[in-house]
């Protein structure tokens, strides 16, 4: 499953807007596209260090006889081919393994609760733990399907700050979309990040004009987050500091999901280059 | 000595994805710090050794694994010594006067070898025409040190070698090998710089030492090319 | 805290956090036979009402409800998802496995239904060590033995009973004895045993007295595994059929569970001695106080075959220990009646003697795991005089029922799935390489427009033998020339401007994908005869796959398997 990205279908008119977005970010990536239509409510993915239940809303199971048609539809109408997964091991015989070695997942802001429900805001607790776990970034789109043209990355200095413009730099680099970087330096200079970025040679072999740094000595953050175009991919690393210190100072990846609606590529703490 | 998940992947022969899987299920003895994991050379080899998995001893030497080492043959030639005027008035005597000039180690056996030379005549002759001949061993021989050499020795008067097609020979070149892949080496790439007609002009025109050696030295190095 | 643990010896580790393990195994198993006991007393208290037979069918709906709306826990009475998860997936469990089937089976069983509490506590012990390793950042090895150690703790625990809880993790669980794993499970196992004892008192739930043997009772033994073979190969049959049946029928599983509770609670108006656990019953056997008569027993027999059947077969929640214990015990009481019938002048053993070996016999047979049998009855009986009885019966009725019902009941469902993997074993091995390790990526690619001439001279440079050949505008793959095909032309130096690639290539060559698994690899190995064969994905060309490689890596990973 390497190099191929994940999509867990949902045969509703809302699953269709999901769809159209991960075909649109595949064609972007140059990553195929490798689509799962589930069979029964839940589905088990073994990470490293532990297993996560996707429980599934009754949506995924609507009118499965017209799921792979509709699928199919919508995959040719988008210029790729239609590739569907097969899981190969079952923990029960109606409990599916979905293997976890992809590139990238698309997932809804919630897996488990009515499409209806969510909003901003609210990433649902199976997604989270998606993140938490997985070895490849997560994609939470937009609920209506929009192109994007650029790259909106945050960066804080955190190690899953790095990885995120690691995955910023690569997605640039096939899509050629430009990359606006985003600091908010409350109490660290810029010098600070700027000798963060030259240690892990991020900027290595990136043309001028690439990237554009907007770095933020004052200002919240929340009114600073109007400058974000409304149609830029937005890359951010998450749960990257402790547990604690999250729950006091307040985790950027909240903020951020809380207030922009756009697409939202998170990358976990255990993400690893393939 | 600390290694890399690289590192010890080259030692056991196996690709790095292998060691990764083998640390996740906690096959391999491994440590862990900032940065990612690591080995400790010695633990690496005890382990292999109580599993009895083979470990090559050292990352440069598994490297070089199947890498062909660089063939020579001017340095084989420079090593064996070019001589002009060689007297023999047949096989045997030229073959002798050949092999006591050659610079061969000092405790070579000559008889030995002059034997061997011979033995490989009487099965084929060496003369593979045009008035040249390769005599060689039969066998490769074991003091050699290592290194072929390869004496070129211009006659006096033309030889009847018995060769292919019956001309006279008037060069020839004694090859010894440590080994018959060396051998082979070496003569594939005589046979090259034979096929080109400048050279066997030379050959037949030749006086001086310094001239051919330049000769197989240009031909080499569009060979190598 | 973890990091001085993680910096301590690998085999220290084991035996601290196992001994963690025990310790909350344990308390699992002995918080569900406290509950138990406290819930199924206040039940009793309402049995006089006429009311009573619906107990079951409320019991399982509400925990059928439990199991699968409240906490969303699918999946069987899990003791095969402990063991799939051991052997495909480094253990790696659900950590809400913990604590639901502990409330769903305490739900079944006080209300009656023919179950026992020991699977359920199974997979609760097995989950929380899982876990427990999890938390530690443990790799999957130790992960696997934590597992076991789990196991070994709950059984232990709710029979008092530590070697038969080593035994049956050892036997049943992991699937293999080595030295490395017996150590953490022993004191995991020891340590749930102490828990029980300090929380619950040492009892021996089935302590009877000595008893006379001679040697002709220990011959009719034999006799007596018969028995056993027979009725091992009847349950399991009638639980699958039941279970296969249920599936069919109905698709709600709370209705499934409240149908199967309905008909366990008419049978128990009839022979209330059905119902539950049945240690009561049990101890009753023992102490040779059932009341007489052949008949009877054999319609208990038949009778509690079907309500655990339909007990675990509908509602699936359940361990099925504590009714093979029932089920054997009255065998053995139904043969040795039929003993005394047929040669009355013989003064044979008593019932509980029988009995006991009933269970041994029962046990051993349905879970394939003689060892586990003959510890089980020795310490849960307290009686290691009838030892050799007990060996033999276990094991001869363990042999004979193999040949009707080759696995053991947790393993059937895998095995059908296919699912079932032992260690160190071909097809492990075969699971654990993937294609990416094996893959060689070191070959020449030709192109279809090149000459011979040109081949020749990449043959020259190579010590390959298979060519993969590739389009060159569209990097796609077409064929593949081996060097055996066109050994009689290459050096036929007059065809060497006039022959092109293509005209050499073979190009329906049997390709691999990326996604296949290495069995279905060797049967293509097989079919072609060839020795290498290519990967292809999406058109492109990624390796080559020898028999060679796969054979220094096979053998690699066998020895890595194997425990020092």
């Amino acid at each position: 499953m390497k190099n191929q990205m994940l999509h867990v279908f949902r045969n509703t008119p809302f699953g269709r807007e999901t769809l159209l977005q991960s075909i649109y970010f595949s064609k972007k990536t140059q990553i195929p596209l490798r689509v799962y239509i589930p069979k029964n409510r839940q589905f088990l993915m073994y990470f490293q260090n532990t297993v996560v239940t996707v429980d599934l809303d009754s949506n995924f199971l609507r009118s499965p006889e017209t799921a792979e048609e509709h699928a199919e539809e919508i995959i040719k109408g988008g210029g790729l081919e239609p590739k569907f997964l097969q899981p190969k091991g079952f923990t029960a015989s109606t409990l599916a393994d979905i293997p976890v070695d992809f590139s990238f997942m698309c997932c809804p802001r919630s897996i488990s609760d009515l499409s209806t429900k969510i909003g901003l805001g609210y990433i649902g607790p199976k997604v989270r733990n998606i993140v938490k776990n997985s070895s490849f970034p997560v994609l939470i789109p937009t609920p209506v399907y929009k192109e994007w043209n650029s790259i909106t990355v945050f960066f804080g200095g955190s190690k899953n700050a790095i990885n995120a413009l690691k995955v910023g730099i690569k997605t640039m680099k096939t899509s050629g979309c430009p990359i606006k970087l985003f600091t908010q330096g409350e109490k660290k200079s810029r010098e600070y990040y700027q000798q963060v970025l030259e240690e892990n040679n991020l900027f290595n072999g990136i043309r001028e004009g690439d990237i554009e740094w907007f770095f933020f000595k004052k200002g919240r953050f929340r009114e600073n987050l109007f400058l974000v175009p409304h149609d830029s991919l937005i890359i951010v690393g998450a749960y990257g500091h402790g547990l604690v210190r999250e729950l006091v100072f307040g985790s950027m990846m909240e903020e951020i999901q809380t207030i922009l609606p756009n697409n939202m590529l998170i990358v976990g703490p255990n993400y690893t280059k393939s | 000595m600390k290694l890399t998940i690289n590192d010890a992947g080259k030692l056991l022969g196996l690709p790095e994805v292998t060691i990764q899987r083998w640390i996740q299920q906690g096959k391999i003895p491994v440590q862990e710090n900032g940065e990612g994991f690591f080995f400790v050379k010695k633990e690496l080899e005890k382990w292999a050794y109580s599993h009895n998995i083979f470990l090559h001893r050292d990352i440069q030497k598994a490297n070089s694994k199947g890498l062909f080492s660089k063939y020579c043959l001017l340095d084989a030639m420079k090593r064996g010594g070019v001589f002009f005027h060689v007297r023999g008035d047949n096989v045997k005597n030229i073959l002798r006067e050949t092999v006591s000039l050659s610079s061969l180690p000092p405790d070579a056996d000559k008889d030995l070898l002059l034997d061997m030379l011979l033995q490989r005549e009487r099965l084929a002759s060496t003369g593979i025409g045009s008035g040249v001949a390769i005599p060689h061993p039969r066998y490769p021989m074991e003091n050699l040190a290592g290194e072929a050499i390869v004496t070129t020795c211009f006659l006096e008067g033309a030889i009847d070698f018995n060769a292919i097609d019956g001309i006279p020979v008037f060069v020839l070149f004694l090859m010894l090998s440590p080994a018959t892949d060396t051998h082979l080496k070496f003569l594939s790439r005589l046979s090259f710089c034979l096929r080109k007609d400048s050279f066997m002009y030379l050959l037949k025109n030749c006086t001086e030492k310094k001239i051919f050696l330049q000769k197989v030295e240009e031909i080499e190095g569009s060979f190598n090319g | 805290m973890r990091q001085f643990l993680l910096r301590l010896d690998e085999r220290l580790q084991l035996i601290i956090i196992a001994s963690l393990v025990g310790i909350c195994g344990g308390v699992g198993s002995v918080a569900l036979n406290r509950s138990l006991s406290i819930v199924s007393t206040w039940l009793n208290t309402l049995r006089s009402h006429w009311y009573v037979f619906l107990f079951p069918a409320c019991g399982a709906v509400l925990a059928s409800v439990f199991l699968n709306q409240v906490i969303r826990d699918i999946g069987g009475h899990g003791v095969p998802e402990v063991i799939y998860s051991i052997s495909k997936r480094g253990g790696l469990l659900r950590l809400r496995s913990s604590f639901s089937h502990l409330v769903s089976c305490l739900l079944t069983i006080a209300s009656g239904g023919s179950a026992g509490p020991e699977a359920p506590v199974v997979i609760s012990g097995s989950s929380i060590g899982s876990n427990i390793a999890s938390f530690f950042r443990l790799k999957d090895r130790q992960r696997v033995v934590l597992v076991g150690c789990g196991a070994a703790a709950a059984i232990a625990a709710i029979f008092n009973a530590p070697v038969a809880g080593i035994a049956f993790a050892l036997e049943a669980i992991l699937g293999e004895w080595s030295p490395i794993n017996i150590i953490p499970i022993a004191i995991s196992s020891s340590v749930g045993t102490e828990i029980s004892r300090f929380l619950q008192g040492n009892q021996i739930p089935f302590q009877n007295r000595l008893f006379p043997i001679s040697p002709l009772d220990v011959v009719a033994c034999l006799g007596l595994a018969v028995f056993t073979a027979f009725g091992s190969t009847a349950l399991m049959r009638i639980l699958k059929f039941v279970g296969d049946k249920c599936k069919g029928l109905v698709s709600y599983e709370w209705v499934r569970a409240g149908l199967g509770g309905l008909f366990v609670g008419l049978i128990g108006l009839v022979l209330p001695e059905v119902l539950g656990e049945g240690y009561e019953i049990i101890r009753t056997i023992i102490e040779q106080q059932f009341p007489p008569g052949l008949f009877l027993v054999g319609l208990v027999i038949i009778a509690k075959i079907v309500a655990t059947s339909l007990t675990i077969g509908s509602g699936r929640s359940g361990g099925l220990f504590a009714p093979c214990l029932v089920i054997g015990s009255f065998i053995g009481l139904f043969y040795q009646r039929c003993l005394v019938e047929a040669l009355p002048s013989v003064s044979w053993a008593g019932e509980s003697y029988f009995a006991l070996l009933g269970m041994a016999g029962l046990i051993s047979s349905v879970m394939q795991a003689p060892m586990t049998g003959i510890f089980l009855i020795a310490e849960i009986t307290g009686s290691y005089q009838v030892l050799i009885s007990v060996v033999l019966v276990s094991v001869v009725s363990a042999t004979l029922s193999h040949y009707f019902e080759p696995f053991s009941v947790y393993h059937q469902e895998l095995i059908a799935r296919g699912e079932l993997v032992r260690p160190r074993t071909d097809r492990r091995i075969l699971l654990e390489l993937n294609i990416m390790e094996l893959l060689e990526t070191d070959c020449h690619i030709i192109h279809p427009e090149m000459t011979l001439k040109d081949f020749v001279s990449v043959v020259k440079r190579t010590n390959r033998n298979y060519f993969p050949v590739e389009d060159s505008k569209t990097g796609n793959f077409l064929g593949m020339i081996h060097l055996d095909d066109v050994r009689s032309y290459i050096f036929n130096y007059h065809l060497y401007d006039s022959v092109l690639v293509e005209e050499l290539m073979n190009r329906d060559i049997l390709s691999i994908s990326l996604e296949d698994d290495l069995s279905s690899i060797f049967d293509l190995f097989e079919k072609t005869n060839l020795f290498s064969l290519p990967v292809v994905q999406d058109s492109k060309f990624l390796g080559l796959i020898s028999k060679a490689t796969i054979l220094d890596h096979y053998r690699k990973e066998l020895m890595v398997q194997e425990e020092i």
